[in-house]
């Protein structure tokens, strides 16, 4: 319960901020303060020390991994409050509507992270879901903004839509919503209960941008402003992630049919997903809708923890948000800064800002899968989780010759920063404060390349035991 | 601990060199770590001093694998540390004493491959091997871009030794993660996992992922396609790095950790080895027609490290001997072509082979070295190369004639465009290189003279490198 008051809290704080601070950088610290207020009630929350503790009619639960997934996020939101701290005011005026609306989106998080039960995460898809409609058109003036918010709301209610269907179907086949009683089905009603879960995880695909319902991301991230589009892709993402493997691995399979099936299934979306995102990202001249369908191909790579239900793939997920988590936003970040989002955007940017063009090739490296970035250990650990299963030698081999084609397009932006001739040449100016925060960004993601345990570590901190 | 300091010294002051904006030219700092490393690494390989040769320390765990910081410079990893270490302090030595013309981001990106190398050759985990592998991939790249010949060809070359190289690796990721999880050895380190890939019988899938990744590295026939334009493109030192160095990192590979971990088929290695032959004869053909200098000496570098390549693979010890031999030597004898290639395209713009000749009347000095690195190049005896080829000659005969044919084809294809490429460019009437006859500073005779000397002393007396082995 705890972390669902203070995120509420928080985005009812953010609607009336506006009448008192005005200075970007004090609503940016605002923002961060409230990010660690809501870590620490999730430490209290997993400590068992809860406000208003109660069970809801089973409603809600304290899930210690699901809370440690919240609290990644918020660790990921204050880096990307921070970083973009002088973007926010870029798609319009209303600053605090905006964090206030991410707030609310956060809430959204919160209550996939506590939910025991079909209804709660149904109420929490949308609550996360519904602000980044208004987010995504949050620049009025542009055709494109506008173009991105009816496309992202239209397709988000037909998945919604797609998603209610389903959990009507596993209701009439088990008789209940509670994640722990959707297991027993009746016999009588198997092919309900299953067509159910197909159009749930249908619609989950949708959510987390993968193949063959990936249609809407490109169009929405590169409509988009710029600072939303790094939400969108980076946290809310991975909470949709977390909402997708919290229902996934209630799945029972009874039989080695069922099993192979369910395998065949996800195998497909996969491949589907990995197949398309780079195919379709080689072509791009705008790095932003490179980026785009980049997030549908990374995506793709996260659902490889689906495959098996271990502890490990539950880890390798949050390790991978991380990691994608940190390099996006910089990515993002440095969007905002070149004279457009174009390949051509990024030409001359190491004789224009050599720290930009650092950072920014360390993100792509990572994003690429290189040793010594967070990224490279975060593909290891999905590939490895789901290698349980030796079946999946050959998917691992042709999602690895895939992430070749994603290296390609992400070399190009580091051949227009390095190779060609700097054509465009204009001073950049980063703040001090931004530049200390690119740079930690940066040697974080070494960091957690070189010593992966620094994040379980940092997440046993906050236990008790 | 002491034995981290062969990766970190150079990995840290190429960091710092990479990112200071200092305009003052440091590259005096690579001379000074590599050839402290030098003197290091020969005081521990061959005095009996109480310096670990091995270092392990726990690193990370995932689910129940455990993966170690595990080093090790004992037999062919000693040596090859040992000639990583030489080859980079005489490189450093001539391009930062004589010419000041690298800034000092190469100076750092070449240290920071500089780490990786030492990292790859030491490395006994097979995780923390793939990281080094894929390591010295980024500072290369960059190297040969932002340096390096005309632009659109260098970005062209460039992303091709790129998209190989990755391509190559990922299928070795895989590999590493079949493994790692789903064979489930105690640990990633290379005593348990050999322990789990010996017992596992389907194993030639795995090997090829192995292989392949191996291949393009080296470059062995059918996928060395990337090479020639990219030590085309590169400046001399990254050329030095890639054909020297790099190279030697696939055969190592081969050696530590694919022949380790996989028994071989003889009748697959056979079709393997005949392919390999084939690319060494197709190399030497091309470089005795070719009339760039850079590339013939790209293709002789090709054809040698297959013939190192058939000579492993008979598994023989006087095969293997032989290699290992090779692989120590071939990096100083091609060290000395380059960087005679390097003094003669600086002083007398030396690009093809018709592009200049007559240099040994005026400049004696450097036609004697190049003399002699020619000849080393094509194995006469004295030279270091006879010893390794003489070995690898005899291994291969008796594994297989016609293998041995394809070998000995190649030996006297490498005499034939040897010769041809030095009595072009020393020889005959002398066109647009001046009358005046040349100063040769110190420093280069220094340079040259201790690349000689190693070549000849191995030649003389090899056992002081198979002692190591």
């Amino acid at each position: 319960m705890n972390i669902l008051l203070t995120s509420a809290l928080s985005g009812i704080v953010f609607m009336f901020s506006g009448f008192v601070l005005k200075n970007k950088k004090h609503q940016s610290l605002l923002a961060s303060l409230l990010f660690v207020l809501m870590i620490v009630s999730a430490v209290f929350q997993i400590n068992g020390h809860e406000l208003l503790a109660g069970k809801y009619a089973n409603m809600i639960t304290t899930d210690t991994y699901r809370v440690f997934f919240f609290i990644v996020l918020c660790l990921i939101g204050i880096y990307y409050v921070l970083v973009n701290q002088n973007e926010f005011s870029r798609p319009g005026k209303m600053v605090s509507d905006y964090y206030a609306l991410i707030f609310i989106s956060f809430v959204g998080i919160a209550t996939i992270a506590v939910f025991n039960n079909l209804i709660t995460m149904f109420i929490g898809i949308e609550i996360l879901s519904i602000p980044l409609y208004a987010l995504a058109g949050a620049a009025k003036n542009k055709m494109k903004s506008t173009e991105a918010a009816v496309k992202y709301f239209l397709m988000g209610s037909f998945s919604t839509g797609i998603m209610l269907m389903g959990i009507a179907l596993i209701y009439g086949a088990t008789g209940s919503f509670l994640l722990t009683d959707i297991t027993n089905y009746s016999f009588d009603f198997k092919s309900i209960y299953y067509l159910g879960w197909v159009l749930l995880i249908v619609s989950f695909c949708f959510k987390v941008s993968v193949a063959p319902m990936h249609y809407w991301a490109p169009d929405v991230y590169d409509g988009t402003p710029t600072v939303f589009s790094s939400y969108m892709v980076t946290i809310v993402k991975g909470g949709a992630f977390l909402a997708f493997i919290s229902v996934l691995f209630t799945l029972n399979l009874t039989s080695e049919t069922e099993a192979n099936n369910f395998r065949y299934l996800l195998t497909f979306i996969i491949l589907m997903t990995l197949l398309i995102g780079n195919f379709s990202a080689l072509k791009q001249r705008r790095v932003k809708r490179m980026l785009a369908y980049s997030s549908i191909v990374q995506a793709g790579f996260m659902m490889f923890a689906l495959l098996a239900a271990t502890q490990e793939s539950m880890r390798a997920l949050i390790f991978y948000t991380v990691s994608y988590g940190l390099s996006s936003i910089v990515l993002f970040y440095v969007m905002t800064q070149t004279i457009n989002v174009k390949y051509y955007g990024f030409n001359g940017l190491s004789k224009n800002s050599p720290l930009l063009a650092a950072v920014t090739s360390i993100a792509l490296f990572s994003l690429a899968g290189i040793p010594f970035t967070s990224g490279f250990l975060g593909k290891f650990f999905v590939l490895s989780s789901a290698m349980e299963d030796p079946r999946n030698l050959t998917l691992v081999i042709l999602a690895l010759i895939m992430a070749v084609i994603s290296v390609y397009y992400y070399i190009k932006v580091i051949i227009e920063m390095y190779f060609k001739n700097p054509k465009n040449r204009r001073k950049i100016k980063v703040s001090a404060s931004v530049r200390f925060l690119l740079i930690l960004g940066s040697i974080l993601n070494i960091g957690l390349g070189v010593y992966p345990d620094l994040l379980w570590k940092l997440l046993d901190c906050f236990t008790q035991n | 601990m002491l034995l981290s300091l062969q990766i970190l010294l150079p990995l840290i002051a190429g960091l710092i060199l990479t990112t200071i904006k200092n305009e003052k030219k440091l590259g005096y700092i690579g001379t000074l770590i590599s050839g402290y490393l030098s003197i290091f690494t020969l005081f521990i390989l061959f005095t009996n001093a109480p310096v670990d040769k091995v270092l392990t320390q726990p690193w990370f765990k995932f689910g129940e694998m455990q993966t170690y910081i595990s080093l090790s410079i004992e037999g062919l990893s000693g040596a090859m540390v040992l000639m990583t270490n030489m080859v980079y302090a005489l490189l450093f030595l001539y391009f930062s004493n004589i010419k000041k013309e690298y800034s000092n981001k190469f100076h750092g990106l070449l240290l920071l491959a500089y780490a990786g190398l030492n990292g790859v050759f030491m490395a006994q985990d097979l995780v923390l091997f793939y990281f080094f592998w894929e390591i010295v991939l980024i500072p290369m790249y960059f190297l040969i871009g932002i340096w390096g010949a005309k632009r659109a060809e260098r970005i062209k070359a460039n992303n091709t030794f790129f998209i190989f190289t990755v391509f190559g690796s990922f299928l070795m990721l895989a590999g590493i993660i079949f493994i790692g999880f789903s064979l489930k050895p105690e640990s990633f380190m290379l005593k348990d996992v050999m322990k789990v890939t010996s017992s596992y019988n389907n194993m030639s899938t795995l090997a090829i992922l192995f292989l392949i990744a191996f291949a393009i590295k080296i470059p062995l026939f059918p996928l060395h396609s990337w090479q020639p334009p990219v030590y085309k493109a590169s400046v001399t030192p990254v050329t030095i790095v890639l054909s020297a160095l790099m190279a030697k990192m696939g055969l190592f590979a081969v050696v530590n950790w694919l022949m380790t971990l996989f028994p071989i088929d003889h009748e697959a290695s056979k079709f393997l080895l005949t392919l390999v032959g084939f690319g060494l004869v197709y190399a030497s053909l091309i470089a005795l027609t070719t009339n760039n200098v850079k590339k013939i000496i790209a293709f002789s570098s090709i054809a040698h490290l297959a013939l190192i390549f058939m000579a492993l693979f008979t598994q023989s010890e006087i095969g293997t001997n032989g290699a290992y031999f090779q692989m120590f030597s071939h990096g100083f004898v091609v060290l000395g072509l380059w960087l005679c290639y390097d003094y003669m395209h600086k002083k007398y713009n030396l690009t093809t082979i018709k592009s200049i000749s007559g240099i040994a009347k005026i400049d004696p000095i450097i036609a004697v070295f190049f003399t002699f690195f020619g000849m080393a190049n094509l194995a006469l005896p004295l030279t270091s190369s006879f010893i390794g080829e003489f070995l690898m000659i005899n291994a291969l005969f008796s594994y297989n004639t016609t293998l041995c044919i394809m070998a000995c084809i190649g030996v006297v294809l490498a005499a034939a465009y040897t010769l041809r490429l030095i009595t072009a460019i020393l020889f005959g009437e002398r066109e647009n290189v001046g009358k005046k006859r040349a100063k040769f500073s110190r420093t280069l005779f220094i340079v040259f003279g201790l690349i000689s000397i190693v070549i000849l002393l191995l030649g003389i007396y090899p056992s002081v490198i198979f002692n190591l082995f």
